[in-house]
């Protein structure tokens, strides 16, 4: 078996099986007669360090044998810029939920065991949390463009969300959300006193059934109440008066707007108090193995919420600055409209 | 990490697509793949073989070439010529270039 055999073997298994003794012949053909010039070239036969030169110079087999199959990509041009848009995000969520669950990790001090272990721990996940991320935005983008979706639907520039701004919602929308959310506030209220519901989230009996067959209570922890319970209350009231707002007075857009900066800012507030303040949950009846699980459900979930307070913070911030544009508009207004009667 | 030049890229992403349509033209008559590599670059075409045959391989998947086997020089060689699918899709992408051609020169001209 010469080099060339050798070669072709490396290429072999990776070709498409139906043009596989096809391709090969072709590749052979090629490389002999690039051999046979460079040897032409010298003017004497080829060593086996030259011949593998020549080798060398046409690709790796894989390489080669990949340039013949079909030509593919999971992200393809059009939406390789989302795809990239969204990795970055991916770092930046990655990045401050493992800090926001590091600074839980420094102010809780109920926590047992070594802190820099239980830092360590932390930091662990972040290569694996990012890759899973990075992973599920992959997949989602790939049937995107392979099922041809249209993720965003039909461009309209009625959809455009900065056009949105200085747009009033219809009263039906407007009172939908209220009876929406008003429901939503009463249960919340009624929560704590009903009396199947309020134990199992408030009257610390959660049983949660470990695969030791070992029956161990696991209840929330202080701070849902009365403390984020009554904060989640009070974001809910000023969210819904933002809605009462749009109602009462749909010219106005400023006072909604700034309405719905506080209640992402609550939102904020709640967010860093359950990442803060203390355990969201406790253990009643602690085994190894449930005291494991329930630090692993800790972590996603203080992950969930950390995320989930960027996100108010992201809307604090856009309804803040609606509020300041929308407030300039509307001095403007009258301005304008002063001028144009004098002029 | 290293701004890729732009001129460089500019000018292979125009070769890309000009590739197709030089190698088209030159399969209106029949050649195997190292004189088709020849005829390229003799007219300023240069592509590295590597690229080339897998190309061949597409087009004809794609059915714009069909190739048989033959013998010249004593040796057993792969010949490529226009299918008459390829010939059809010569001509519009033809026209397409001479539209283009047009285009661009009639901007030149204006000084645009």
């Amino acid at each position: 078996m010469d080099l060339i055999d050798k070669y072709l073997d490396g290429v072999r298994p990776l070709l498409p099986g139906d043009q596989r003794d096809d391709i090969l012949e072709e590749l052979d053909g090629v490389l002999r007669r690039r051999m046979e010039e460079k040897a032409a070239e010298l003017g004497r036969r080829l060593t086996r360090k030259e011949e593998e030169a020549v080798l060398s110079a046409y690709g790796h087999p894989i390489m080669v044998a990949a340039r013949y199959g079909p030509q593919q990509t999971l992200i393809g041009p059009e939406f390789f810029p989302l795809w990239w848009l969204g990795a970055r995000a991916v770092v930046v969520i990655d990045i401050v939920a493992h800090i926001a669950q590091a600074m839980s990790v420094l102010v809780d001090g109920s926590q047992t065991g070594h802190l820099a272990e239980r830092l360590g721990s932390i930091w662990g996940g972040f290569f694996s949390f990012g890759f899973a991320l990075i992973g599920a935005l992959t997949i989602s983008i790939a049937v995107v463009e392979r099922f041809k979706l249209q993720p965003f639907g039909t461009w309209k520039p009625d959809n455009n969300p900065f056009r949105k701004i200085g747009k009033a919602p219809s009263r039906v929308e407007s009172g939908a959300a209220i009876v929406g959310a008003l429901f939503g506030i009463a249960f919340w209220i009624a929560l704590p006193w009903i009396q199947s519901w309020g134990p199992f989230l408030f009257g610390r009996v959660i049983i949660a059934p470990i695969s030791t067959m070992q029956m161990v209570g696991v209840a929330l922890g202080p701070i849902w109440f009365p403390t984020l319970w009554t904060m989640i209350l009070v974001g809910s009231l000023i969210s819904v008066s933002a809605n009462f707002a749009d109602l009462i007075d749909p010219a106005d857009r400023a006072r909604p707007a700034l309405i719905r900066m506080f209640a992402a800012l609550m939102g904020v507030a709640i967010g860093l108090t359950a990442l803060l303040a203390g355990p969201l949950f406790v253990i009643t009846g602690p085994t190894s193995r449930a005291l494991d699980r329930l630090l692993e459900l800790s972590q996603w979930l203080t992950i969930g919420i950390a995320v989930a307070t960027l996100a108010h913070f992201i809307a604090a911030v856009w309804y803040g600055w609606q509020f300041l544009r929308l407030r300039r508009e509307q001095a403007a207004r009258p301005a304008q409209s002063n001028g144009a009667a004098t002029g | 990490m290293t701004e890729p030049d732009p001129f460089e890229s500019a000018r292979l992403e125009l070769r890309r697509g000009s590739l197709i349509l030089a190698v088209l033209l030159q399969l209106r008559r029949e050649r195997h793949g190292y004189a088709l590599r020849k005829a390229l670059a003799d007219i300023g075409i240069e592509i590295d073989e590597g690229a080339l045959y897998p190309m061949l391989r597409r087009l004809e998947g794609q059915g714009l070439l069909a190739s048989q086997w033959r013998e010249e020089e004593k040796r057993k060689k792969r010949f490529y010529s226009l299918s008459p699918l390829g010939r059809g899709v010569l001509d519009r992408l033809l026209a397409e270039w001479r539209a283009l051609d047009a285009s661009i020169t009639g901007m030149i001209e204006e000084g645009v």
